[in-house]
C-alpha cells in the first residue's frame, strides 16, 4: 500500500494525463490557517487532484473536461509538455505536499491498510496539559504532524544500526539548513543488502519555481561502520557534494534514524 | 374567506408588475449608463460559459425595491402594518446598494491583523493612540471572527459591517414587533399547537430570524432566476397565508411583491438582462421575513425560505468542515454550485430548486391553517 501512494504521489492520479509528479509545497512561508487540508501541503494524491479540479473550474482555468478528463492535450500535444503544464498549474495553485505531510500520509495509508490503524490517531500530538492544542490535534490530526511530532520519543524509538534499517523507518534531520532553522524527513522505502532506498517531497535550489516535488534516492552503504554521512548518498544523478539532500543531512544539528512504534 | 382582499391583491400583483415591466427598460439603461455591471476580476465563478456575465447590470433588485416602495406608499401605507416592513426593506436595501457599488467603484480596503494592532497598544508614542487601538480591538476581533464566514475580494461592505447593519434592521424589526403591535405578539405561534407566550424572548428570535433570511436570500442569489424564481412563490404563499389570516395591508404587500418580482424574473432568466444584486436579495429577505413575523408565522419562515435556508445551511456546513476539520463537505458551496461541478447544467438547477421550494412553500400554507 505504501508503495502505491507513493507512486500516486510521483504520478498524480489524474484522469487522461500521467507522469504529472506531486510538488512540493510548504505552508511556513504563508502561514494559512484554517484552510483546507490539501492547501498547506497535507493533502494525499487523490485529495491533490480532486482540488486541482476544483480549483481549475472556480477560477476557469479549463483543464479538466465535465467528467474529469484532463483536457490539456488540445494545447499541449506532447505528453511530457502536459504534464509540465499541469505541475505549473498544481504550483501556481499551491497546491504540493511537504516532507512530514508526504510521510504521514503515505504511512498512514499503508498502516490503515496492514494493521487496521490510523497513524494519525495513535501519534502523540500534544501535552495534555495544552487542551487547545489537543483539541485541535484531535479536529485535524494529520496537519499538526509535523517533523517533531515523528521525532517525538513517544512516538518513535532511534535505530542506531544502519543494518537494522527498514521499510517505513524515518531519517530525520532537525535543525538544517544553512540557519538552522528548519527539519526534514526522509522515507526508507526499500532496503537491499548495502542500500537504503528513500523518498521525500523538498525543493532544491536549483530546481527552479515548478521542477520541486517528491523524489526518490538511494544511500548507498560504502562504510557499514560510520554513519549516515559516511554513506554514499544518490538522488537524480548526483552523488554527496552535488546532492542538496545530502548537503541538508550535513547541516543538521541531529541526524538521526528513527522507526516509529506502531512499526514494531 | 373575503373574496374581496384576494380579488384586490390580484389586482395589485398585476399592477405591480405592469409597471415594473413598463420602468423596467430604463433601469437597465441607467445601469448601462453608470457602468452599474459584473466586473471579471470579482467574479469567482463556475465554468468558461459563465465568462459570459461578466459586464451584465447588476442592482436589478431595484426594480423591485422601487415599485414595492412606490405602490405600497401610494396605496398601501398605514403606519400600524407597512410602515415598518417598508422601512426595514429599505434599510438592508441601503446597505445592499452601498455594498455593489463600493464593489464597482470603491477602492481596495486594507485590513490591519490583530497583532498589529496589539503591537500598536505596546509601544505607539502617543497615548491617545494606544486608548484608541485599546477602545477599537473588541470591534477588531469581531471584525476577524466575521470574515470566516465571507470570501471578500477586500472591496465593499465587510462581512462585520454587513452584520452590524442587519443588525439594526433586526433591531428596529424587534422593537415594533414587540412595542407597537401589542401584546399578542410576545406569542410566537407554533404549527399545530397553537400559541406559546415566550415574552421579551421574541425581541432575538426576530432579530436571528431577519438576519439570517436577508443572509439567505443573498447567497441564493447566484444563479439566473433562481433568487427571483423562488422568491415569487414565496411571497405568493405569504399572501395566501396573510389573506387567509384576514391581514389585508400584508395580503396587498405580499402581492405587490410578488407583481414585482414577476417583472425582474422575466429579465433575469437565463442570460440575465440584468442580475439582482445584494441592493435586492438583502431587502428582499429582510421583507420575506418581516412580513413572515408580522403575521405571527414565524415558525414558518424556513418553509417560505426553504431553498435559501438550504443555500445558506450549505455554506455554514461548508465553513465548519473548511475551517475546522480541513475538508470539503460540498465540492463547492453554496449548493447549486456543487450542482453545477456535478455537472448539471444552470437551468436543470435553477427550475429544479423553484419546484423544491414550491413543495415546501405548499407546505408552510397547509401548516399555517392549522390554528
Amino acid at each position: 500500500m505504501a508503495e502505491q501512494t507513493i507512486y500516486n504521489y510521483l504520478n498524480l492520479p489524474f484522469s487522461g494525463i500521467s507522469g504529472v509528479r506531486c510538488p512540493y509545497f510548504n505552508n511556513a512561508r504563508l502561514g494559512q490557517r484554517g484552510q483546507l487540508k490539501v492547501l498547506i501541503g497535507k493533502g494525499s494524491p487523490e485529495e491533490i487532484v480532486e482540488e486541482a479540479k476544483i480549483i481549475s473550474i472556480q477560477y476557469r482555468k479549463g483543464l479538466f473536461n465535465k467528467n474529469g478528463l484532463c483536457n490539456i492535450h488540445s494545447d499541449h500535444p506532447a505528453p511530457h509538455k502536459q504534464a509540465e503544464c499541469m505541475r505549473q498549474f498544481l504550483v501556481d495553485s499551491n497546491l504540493g505536499v511537504d516532507c512530514s505531510g508526504f510521510v504521514t500520509n503515505v504511512l498512514r495509508a499503508h498502516f490503515i491498510k496492514t494493521k487496521k490503524v490510523d497513524l494519525a490517531k495513535k501519534l502523540f500530538i500534544a501535552d495534555k496539559t495544552n487542551l487547545w492544542r489537543r483539541f485541535i490535534a484531535r479536529l485535524r490530526p494529520v496537519e499538526q504532524i509535523d517533523v517533531n511530532v515523528l521525532a517525538n520519543e513517544k512516538n518513535s524509538e532511534t535505530v542506531n544500526d544502519l543494518a537494522r534499517i527498514k521499510p517505513a523507518d524515518l531519517i530525520i534531520m532537525l535543525k538544517t539548513g544553512p540557519n538552522k532553522n528548519h527539519n526534514h524527513v526522509l522515507l526508507v522505502t526499500e532496503t537491499e543488502e548495502n542500500k537504503i532506498k528513500y523518498a521525500h517531497a523538498r525543493a532544491w535550489s536549483g530546481e527552479g519555481k515548478y521542477g520541486h516535488g517528491v523524489s526518490e534516492g538511494v544511500i548507498t552503504i560504502t562504510n557499514p561502520d560510520q554513519g549516515l554521512l559516511a554513506q554514499t548518498w544518490e538522488e537524480k544523478n548526483r552523488a554527496n557534494e552535488n546532492n542538496e539532500t545530502y548537503l541538508e543531512a550535513k547541516q543538521a544539528e541531529i541526524l538521526i534514524i528513527k522507526r516509529l512504534w506502531i512499526s514494531n | 374567506m373575503d373574496l374581496k382582499l384576494i380579488q384586490q391583491a390580484l389586482t395589485y400583483l398585476l399592477f405591480s408588475a405592469i409597471g415594473a415591466f413598463i420602468w423596467a427598460p430604463l433601469l437597465t439603461r441607467f445601469l448601462y449608463r453608470y457602468k452599474i455591471t459584473r466586473r471579471a476580476e470579482f467574479d469567482f465563478t463556475l465554468k468558461g460559459d459563465r465568462n459570459q456575465k461578466t459586464g451584465t447590470p447588476i442592482m436589478g433588485g431595484l426594480l423591485v425595491i422601487v415599485t414595492v416602495t412606490i405602490i405600497t406608499v401610494l396605496f398601501n401605507w398605514n403606519r400600524e402594518n407597512t410602515y415598518v416592513p417598508i422601512g426595514v426593506m429599505g434599510i438592508a436595501a441601503l446597505l445592499g446598494a452601498s455594498d455593489d457599488l463600493l464593489n464597482i467603484f470603491g477602492k481596495k480596503r486594507r485590513e490591519r491583523k490583530i497583532s498589529h494592532i496589539l503591537k500598536l497598544i505596546k509601544v505607539h508614542k502617543k497615548w491617545r493612540m494606544r486608548l484608541w487601538n485599546i477602545l477599537i480591538l473588541p470591534w477588531e476581533f469581531f471584525r476577524k471572527t466575521a470574515s470566516i464566514f465571507g470570501s471578500h475580494p477586500g472591496r465593499g461592505i465587510h462581512v462585520h459591517e454587513k452584520l452590524f447593519f442587519q443588525f439594526l434592521a433586526g433591531a428596529v424589526t424587534a422593537w415594533w414587533i414587540y412595542f407597537k403591535l401589542g401584546i399578542s405578539w410576545h406569542s410566537l405561534w407554533i404549527p399545530f399547537d397553537g400559541q406559546l407566550f415566550i415574552g421579551w424572548w421574541i425581541i432575538p428570535i426576530v432579530i436571528f430570524f431577519v438576519m439570517f433570511t436577508a443572509n439567505a436570500v443573498n447567497i441564493a442569489d447566484g444563479l439566473d432566476g433562481l433568487a427571483g424564481g423562488s422568491l415569487i412563490i414565496t411571497f405568493l404563499g405569504l399572501m395566501i397565508i396573510s389573506w387567509t389570516e384576514g391581514r389585508a395591508s400584508f395580503t396587498l404587500l405580499n402581492a405587490t411583491t410578488a407583481g414585482a418580482l414577476v417583472a425582474y424574473t422575466y429579465f433575469n432568466v437565463k442570460p440575465a438582462r440584468f442580475q439582482m444584486g445584494d441592493v435586492g436579495s438583502l431587502g428582499l429577505g429582510a421583507l420575506l421575513a418581516i412580513n413572515a413575523i408580522a403575521i405571527n408565522r414565524t415558525m414558518l419562515i424556513p418553509f417560505l425560505g426553504f431553498i435559501f435556508y438550504i443555500e445558506i445551511i450549505s455554506v455554514i456546513i461548508q465553513i465548519f468542515f473548511r475551517r475546522l476539520l480541513g475538508k470539503r463537505f460540498f465540492k463547492m458551496a453554496p449548493i447549486h454550485h456543487h450542482f453545477e461541478f456535478r455537472g448539471w447544467g444552470e437551468e436543470k438547477i435553477v427550475m429544479r430548486f423553484w419546484l423544491i421550494h414550491a413543495f415546501f412553500v405548499i407546505v408552510a400554507i397547509w401548516m399555517s391553517l392549522y390554528k
